[in-house]
């Protein structure tokens, strides 16, 4: 049994203050099944993956929610995994159609996060962290700083070689409409921005964002615009950093793509473009490396070199990446399949990676407690 | 909402660093508290006998260096709540 993806779509990223949590989700589906040219009798299953709706919006009924808004009979239901929700739902479509129990999902991502004032998200999203680190008064951006700090020791980095990351992301924002910030920026505005948690400063964090992403997830057809699912995998480790082995890798990353690069019979290098989970810059270099495409420690400098940018070898985030594309945390993993989508397809306009037949995410929850890998390949 | 009985029935774990020493592999300064926390404070990691490794507050302004070694020592924990909880746990002082 093979999986498609027929349909994708992606809301605009932002601050978007006309826009709830229903005329997201309403969108982003509309979205997806008008790509796929399917109404809503075509669809077998509806999953919402979102991450802060019971808590922000008092509201986490979101299965029931998707398929009234869009008319959909069969039924539906809510995925959550902190901020890897979205990867989730999508390797759960993959793995109802394949038991055969249904034909067609559709997956919405969704998350409303501007209405909240910045220490209630920050305080929200430390629900996918550990009761320790809470207890700790942490912040994400905290212990991405933890895991930051250590990896400067071991291997001489610094925070100019985190701000490449970010130059880069934007670089490839500034080429994508729907991007929350589609805007160039250089080193020196990432190095003056004010710190959030030392050593990361805020042009090391992805932002905010409100937004959603659709997909329509399907058994193979013969629309030639088809993306085939060659690899769906998922890993989990502690919620909690003091438990894991080590703080320079995330171990779950390593399994979850071993496992990906199997199934789908490839070797990491093959891979033509990949969106990863670049929470904070540091996250970029550990999943670069925990991927297989550079020697732990070796990065930071891949990344000054040019290797992951648009024109370089394998061209990392070229929707701009949770850092300037935007991170509504339910709706990331799914969007980043949608920019997969896309650029294998053809249709990424003047970001798009020329003959790209392999793309692959890299969607993780908490700092590592869950990691997505999938591996799509152009039909 | 913070809950007294959920307090208790976690005091041994809260207090499990109480009096111990360990040294700090690495910290954060923290500008951006969650809510419940209040303004500018340094947590570090500390790996205590062992191997163990645990996160928690560091006293005072002072930065630390990798390697160093501090003392769990019991503290109150954030910001009391509305209901009037307060909450104790451990914290790191250098040594």
């Amino acid at each position: 049994m093979r999986a498609v993806i027929k349909g994708a779509y992606q809301t605009r990223f932002g601050e978007l203050w006309d826009k709830g949590m229903k005329e997201l989700m309403l969108e982003a589906g509309k979205g997806a099944m008008k790509d796929a040219k399917i109404k809503a009798e075509g669809i077998d299953l509806v999953l919402v993956s979102n991450m802060l709706g019971s808590r922000f919006e008092n509201q986490g009924h979101l299965g029931a929610m998707a398929t009234s808004l869009l008319e959909i009979k069969a039924g539906g239901l809510r995925v959550e995994g902190a901020c890897a929700s979205g990867g989730l739902a999508i390797n759960q479509a993959v793995t109802a159609i394949k038991a055969g129990e249904v034909k067609t999902v559709l997956v919405i991502g969704v998350e409303k996060m501007t209405d909240k004032k910045v220490e209630k998200v920050t305080q929200g999203l430390m629900g996918a962290a550990s009761e320790e680190e809470r207890r700790a008064g942490l912040s994400f951006v905290g212990l991405y700083a933890l895991m930051a700090r250590r990896y400067f020791k071991e291997f001489g980095a610094g925070k100019k070689d985190l701000a490449y990351v970010a130059v880069k992301n934007h670089s490839h924002a500034s080429m994508n409409p729907k991007a929350q910030f589609p805007f160039e920026i250089d080193v020196d505005k990432v190095l003056g921005s004010f710190c959030v948690a030392e050593p990361l400063g805020l042009f090391d964090c992805a932002p905010i964002t409100d937004g959603a992403a659709g997909l329509v997830i399907s058994k193979k057809g013969k629309d030639k615009r088809e993306v085939e699912i060659l690899a769906s995998e998922m890993a989990t480790d502690s919620p909690g950093l003091t438990e894991r082995r080590s703080l320079l890798e995330l171990e779950a990353t390593k399994v979850a793509s071993k496992k990906a690069y199997k199934e789908a019979g490839i070797k990491p290098d093959e891979v033509d473009m990949a969106e990863v989970h670049d929470c904070f810059t540091i996250a970029e270099i550990l999943a670069i490396e925990d991927l297989g495409w550079v020697k732990k420690g070796e990065g930071f400098k891949a990344v000054k070199k040019g290797e992951f940018s648009l024109g370089g070898r394998l061209p990392v985030n070229l929707s701009g990446g949770l850092k300037a594309c935007g991170h509504p945390v339910g709706a990331t993993g799914v969007k980043q399949i949608v920019e997969v989508v896309i650029q294998l397809r053809g249709e990424a306009g003047r970001r798009q990676k020329k003959r790209a037949k392999l793309g692959l995410t890299h969607n993780i929850g908490g700092t590592g407690g869950t990691a997505v890998v999938h591996i799509l390949k152009k039909l | 909402m913070k809950s007294a009985v959920k307090i208790w029935r976690e005091q041994k774990e809260r207090l499990e660093q109480l009096d111990k020493v360990g040294r700090v592999v690495s910290w954060t300064r923290i500008l951006e508290a969650p809510a419940g926390f209040e303004g500018v404070y340094i947590v570090v990691m500390v790996e205590m006998r062992k191997g163990k490794r645990v996160v928690g507050e560091l006293i005072g302004e002072k930065e630390p260096e990798f390697g160093v070694r501090v003392k769990g020592v019991l503290r109150r924990i954030g910001r009391g709540d509305k209901d009037g909880v307060i909450e104790y746990g451990v914290k790191f002082k250098l040594i």
